[in-house]
């Protein structure tokens, strides 16, 4: 349904005030409006840290975007469907 | 003078329902990592779950039967833990006096009285559930153990009040066990005289039970009274202990496996160690067999443990005392208290103690650069799966430390 997971991913993201928002990103050719971010957090592994962003896009389905501070690359790891299912 | 106490309602469901909104208001139970979800444990459960008789601790195959249709969620520790940290962070803008109790609890201290901390509950509630989406339930009152009270009996999502003319009429009615520290063995005992209630503790003479609870009995009278117990407030964040489960991918009868699983655990310790700069001086271990009989034992080593010889040393000696053979295990546990900063140098000082220490300081610079992952040893890798194929030290009789 969803192809391969994690796959890079082009981000609209706001960087204010210390906080990233994404606000739309780019996946298999398709848009996504973020419509709603429902949690965020952090993952370090080291020095690196990752952020995680889970977004809503109008529907029922979780996007959880990860941006490396290392990289600084965008990439869509999972999908959280309203069965409680995952993706990825 | 007023304490708070913060407590997340169901907190690692609660994020699980945030981060995925279709499963608000479902049943939801939070099981073991990816890789033991079918042999795990239910470490969270949503207040709709709760419904179904699941329990924390409860294994999944029982909680499965029971809530055949729930929502099982692997848990994500890491996310949980940032969202304690956000809790945290936000608590401590409120310029108070913040100590984290748990991932999901907090005293807060507030010494300008009862109304700035409610002013701050409702704050931090509001900010909790609009900006995080989860909720919690706040307790006040004139102690740390009350407040603790008063969140219990507020919960979920809720504020409770207790001030201190009505702390009779508040707790007097609820069950000894009810009140935070007292547990099946106090109140055993209280029940053997005939204490049921906080109420009935409140009427039993104190000096009846010195002699069965020692200065533990200050603590419990102080403690319903309305009275902070004279100690331990103010003190900074200090660990008392660091532990480490893991429930097996299978039940194995295997000693290799057994003590492979314990030597990672060893490592995990000794890194917590290194990173905080400190030293053990007692071992813990748990071993639960298959049929959920739990078995385990302590043990005081006579120097101070920083390296993972030294802790796996003093598990095998456990291990040994505890296990009996052909008997398969589902469950690895083990843990260090005794801590202390004061560390003394194990004696006697050699070429050897200086390598260790010299591993130890790159293993927690590795550890703290590049993740608690990032280097373990071979004979662990090998035996719980990590690398397939490879000869396992352990067996082979190749002490990894003394090569590197």
């Amino acid at each position: 349904m969803y192809g391969d997971l994690p796959c890079p991913i082009s981000v609209t993201a706001r960087f204010s005030k210390g906080a990233i928002s994404p606000l739309a990103f780019l996946w298999s050719g398709r848009a996504y409006k973020v419509s709603a971010i429902t949690a965020r957090w952090a993952k370090r592994s080291g020095a690196v840290v990752e952020h995680h962003f889970a977004v809503l896009s109008g529907g029922p389905d979780v996007y959880e975007l990860e941006l490396s501070s290392e990289t600084l690359t965008w990439r869509i790891v999972k999908v959280y469907l309203p069965d409680g299912s995952t993706y990825s | 003078m007023a304490e708070m106490f913060i407590d997340c309602d169901s907190f690692f469901a609660s994020c699980e329902q945030a981060i995925n909104p279709s499963l608000r208001g479902k049943p939801v139970a939070v099981v073991g990592s990816a890789e033991s979800t079918q042999r795990g444990v239910v470490t969270a459960k949503s207040r709709e779950a709760k419904k179904y008789g699941i329990t924390t601790g409860m294994p999944y195959f029982q909680a499965k039967k029971l809530m055949p249709n729930g929502y099982f969620i692997r848990g994500k520790p890491h996310v949980y833990l940032d969202f304690s940290r956000k809790l945290h962070d936000k608590l401590v803008t409120y310029g108070k006096y913040v100590h984290p109790c748990s991932i999901d609890e907090f005293h807060v201290s507030c010494p300008e009285g009862y109304e700035a901390a409610i002013s701050i509950a409702e704050d931090f509630r509001a900010w909790t559930r609009n900006i995080l989406g989860i909720t919690v339930t706040a307790g006040v009152a004139d102690t740390r153990v009350l407040a603790k009270l008063a969140s219990d009996m507020g919960k979920p999502d809720g504020l409770k009040v207790i001030p201190y003319e009505d702390i009779s009429k508040e707790i007097d009615a609820l069950p000894v066990d009810d009140l935070p520290g007292i547990g099946y063995r106090t109140a055993a005992t209280l029940a053997k005289r005939g204490v049921h209630t906080l109420g009935e503790l409140r009427a039993f003479p104190k000096e009846l039970l010195r002699p069965l609870m020692g200065v533990r009995v200050d603590w419990l009278y102080d403690s319903i009274e309305g009275r902070e117990p004279a100690y331990g407030w103010g003190l900074p964040f200090k660990t008392k202990s660091m532990s480490n489960d893991f429930t097996l991918l299978e039940s194995t009868a295997d000693e290799d496996v057994i003590k492979a699983h314990l030597l990672m655990i060893a490592d995990n310790l000794a890194g917590r160690l290194a990173t905080e700069n400190m030293a053990a001086r007692v071992a813990h271990l748990h071993l639960r067999y298959t049929d959920f009989n739990d078995v385990g034992g302590s043990f005081t080593i006579g120097y101070d443990m920083t390296l993972t010889d030294h802790i796996m040393d003093a598990l095998l000696h456990l291990y040994k005392r505890i296990y009996v053979p052909g008997r398969s295990v589902r469950l690895v546990g083990a843990g260090i208290s005794g801590l202390t900063k004061e560390i003394q140098l194990r004696l006697p000082i050699d070429e050897e103690s200086d390598i260790g220490r010299r591993i130890r300081d790159v293993l927690g610079d590795m550890s703290s650069r590049f993740g608690p992952a990032s280097i373990r040893r071979a004979s662990v890798a090998c035996s719980t799966g990590m690398i397939a194929n490879m000869v396992n030290p352990l067996t082979a009789g190749v002490t990894i430390s003394k090569g590197l």
